[in-house]
């Protein structure tokens, strides 16, 4: 991994488009400001990995006896 | 030419035939599940509140589906720009939106609804992406099974 020293305003480009900019450093934090294409999804890391661990147990759910309490059916999904 | 149904392999439901128009390719496939990239829907036999999202690619991964509205009438998902250009969408009649449901093995009351990061549909194109909503702060896990029991005792409520 490539380690960068950077003060507050200063900012690192990840090939032509992508710029990571020091916006604030407070107390053990750091903000950043991140521009990037709009075809680049910029998530925290952790959202991504929360998102990827709930469907890893998503994919183990089984419902073939399930009886749900409402008599409803279907809702708007039925021409999916 | 009538004949456009394919066989899919699966470990639920074993060999299913499914119409071709029932496949969703999703071009980033599902955080967790990259490689995954096209998808059925195969419907529940006994509960039609529930659909699965079969993959064609691995036997074994389906998950349930669920449309959310059911339960969160003023459900927002913001689907942004470059969302809109991946699937192509240009026309709001076009959309699905679903949720994908857990389920703890033997114990459904515990069912949850992951309103963090939905899945939307086009359905003129047959495109699909699980999109993660930043702004709104809908949990990850929403108790499925409690809203569909109120919702039913309320129902009760107004008949008698």
């Amino acid at each position: 991994m490539l380690v960068l020293a950077r003060q507050k305003d200063e900012a690192v480009m990840i090939g032509n488009n992508i710029e990571i900019k020091v916006v604030e450093i407070k107390g053990g934090k750091v903000r950043l400001g991140i521009s990037a294409p709009s075809d680049i999804p910029v998530h925290r890391k952790e959202v991504f990995e929360e998102i990827r661990d709930k469907n890893i147990k998503a994919a183990d759910s089984d419902i073939f006896d399930l009886e749900t309490p409402s008599g409803k059916t279907g809702g708007s999904f039925t021409n999916l | 030419m009538t004949d456009n149904k394919i066989k899919v392999e699966t470990t639920r439901f074993g060999e299913i035939e499914i119409l071709e128009e029932k496949i969703y390719y999703f071009p980033d496939g599902l955080p967790g599940f990259s490689e995954c990239k096209k998808f059925c829907i195969v419907d529940n036999q006994k509960n039609t509140l529930f659909k699965w999202l079969q993959s064609i690619e691995k036997p074994e991964l389906a998950f349930v589906i669920f449309d959310p509205f059911l339960i969160l009438k003023n459900y927002d998902v913001f689907i942004n720009d470059e969302e809109l250009k991946t699937l192509e969408i240009n026309k709001k009649e076009d959309v699905i939106i679903t949720v994908i449901v857990t389920i703890p093995k033997g114990k459904p009351e515990e069912m949850t609804a992951n309103l963090k990061a939905p899945l939307v549909f086009n359905i003129k194109k047959k495109k699909g992406m699980q999109i993660i909503l930043n702004d709104n702060d809908y949990p990850l896990e929403y108790p499925v099974y409690k809203a569909l029991s109120e919702e039913s005792e309320d129902q009760n409520k107004g008949a008698s």
